[in-house]
């Protein structure tokens, strides 16, 4: 060791960081060596002043803050329960699907022929409407402003060949 | 744990200290506030990041050091005025212990005032430092995870730091 310790290797003797070996020699020197010895006191001084200087100025959490800090976190999960990417998530996806896709499947082996019927009504209401105005402009040539019957009661007018 | 019971439970553990480390780091209340409460939205939103077993405090610090550092960044050229405080340490407000000396207080205020202005002597990580190193006592790996840096760096720093403050305040400090 040179003759006197360093202040860099006082600081971490102080703070306990010197490698064991290191640690030891500079013990075993400052106990012959008043100048050594003087200056770590002054350096463990200096430390106990700043330890106790965090302590005297420690304050305490403002209840203000924690209340500013849950209330700044609340909107944020508000818009993460909101977040539509969340929707994508497998497990939430993937249950959805299921349920839509069973869903549909139910709707279609409940009513086989349904759209199959609708479509026929249509067209026998749609054929008894042309009929019924070719009848019209056979009877009335020249009414072309009258109104022409509604779709409503062309419907009806399916049933009317079977009455006639 | 749900994410605000998580939260709820860092703040109750670890407000202060992350409170009292931004006081230190800003040297004013309200950018201690802002800082505090910045670091704990971030602990909130990457709470599934955290693994139990670590540092929960080396975690929070590490993150106001990173804000705190940004921040200085980001003023950087502005003119800074110091905030007037109303709200200045109430060191001696009534809970501090009877048994100190009228005498020790007066040195004691003196000290303290003066470790104050040592402190803004120093630079932003030269203060962090000391900060972390003597006043909360973290060991030198724990600092370097803290700020992000090798233990190489904050020795050095360390050493430099308390060069100064050896200067600055060890001639008070005898005199008193």
């Amino acid at each position: 060791m040179t003759p006197h310790c360093s202040p860099e290797q006082l600081v971490d003797y102080v703070n306990g960081e010197l490698a064991a070996a290191a640690d030891a020699e500079v013990y075993l020197h400052m106990a012959d060596c008043s100048f050594c010895h003087d200056a770590y006191s002054s350096e463990l001084s200096l430390r106990e002043s700043l330890h106790n200087f965090g302590k005297a100025t420690e304050r305490e959490l403002p209840a203000s803050l924690a209340d500013a800090i849950r209330q700044a976190a609340t909107p944020q999960r508000r818009v993460s329960m909101l977040n539509w990417q969340s929707f994508w998530r497998p497990r939430i996806a993937l249950p959805a699907l299921g349920g839509v896709a069973s869903l549909a499947l139910g709707v279609l082996l409940l009513s086989p022929h349904s759209s199959g019927v609708s479509t026929s009504i249509a067209q026998i209401s749609a054929a008894a409407f042309l009929d019924r105005h070719t009848e019209a402009m056979v009877t009335m040539p020249l009414a072309e402003h009258l109104s022409a019957p509604t779709f409503e009661s062309a419907a009806t007018l399916q049933e009317t060949p079977d009455e006639e | 744990m749900e994410q605000a019971e998580f939260l709820e439970e860092a703040i109750e553990k670890y407000g202060k200290a992350t409170y009292n480390f931004a006081y230190r780091l800003t040297g004013n209340d309200a950018d201690a506030r802002d800082l505090t409460q910045d670091a704990f939205i971030r602990v909130y939103r990457a709470w599934r990041s955290f693994r139990p077993g670590t540092s929960f405090i080396s975690w929070i610090y590490r993150i106001v050091t990173n804000l705190h550092r940004d921040e200085l960044r980001r003023r950087k050229g502005r003119y800074l005025e110091e905030i007037p405080e109303d709200n200045s340490p109430q060191a001696f407000g009534g809970s501090r212990p009877l048994a100190v000396t009228p005498i020790d207080d007066y040195i004691n205020q003196g000290l303290d005032a003066n470790i104050t202005l040592a402190l803004e002597k120093l630079s932003p990580e030269q203060k962090r430092v000391i900060v972390l190193a003597d006043m909360e006592e973290y060991s030198y790996q724990e600092i370097a995870d803290i700020m992000g840096c090798s233990i190489g760096t904050v020795r050095s720093r360390l050493h430099r730091a308390r060069a100064l403050l050896r200067n600055l305040l060890l001639p008070i400090r005898e005199q008193s």
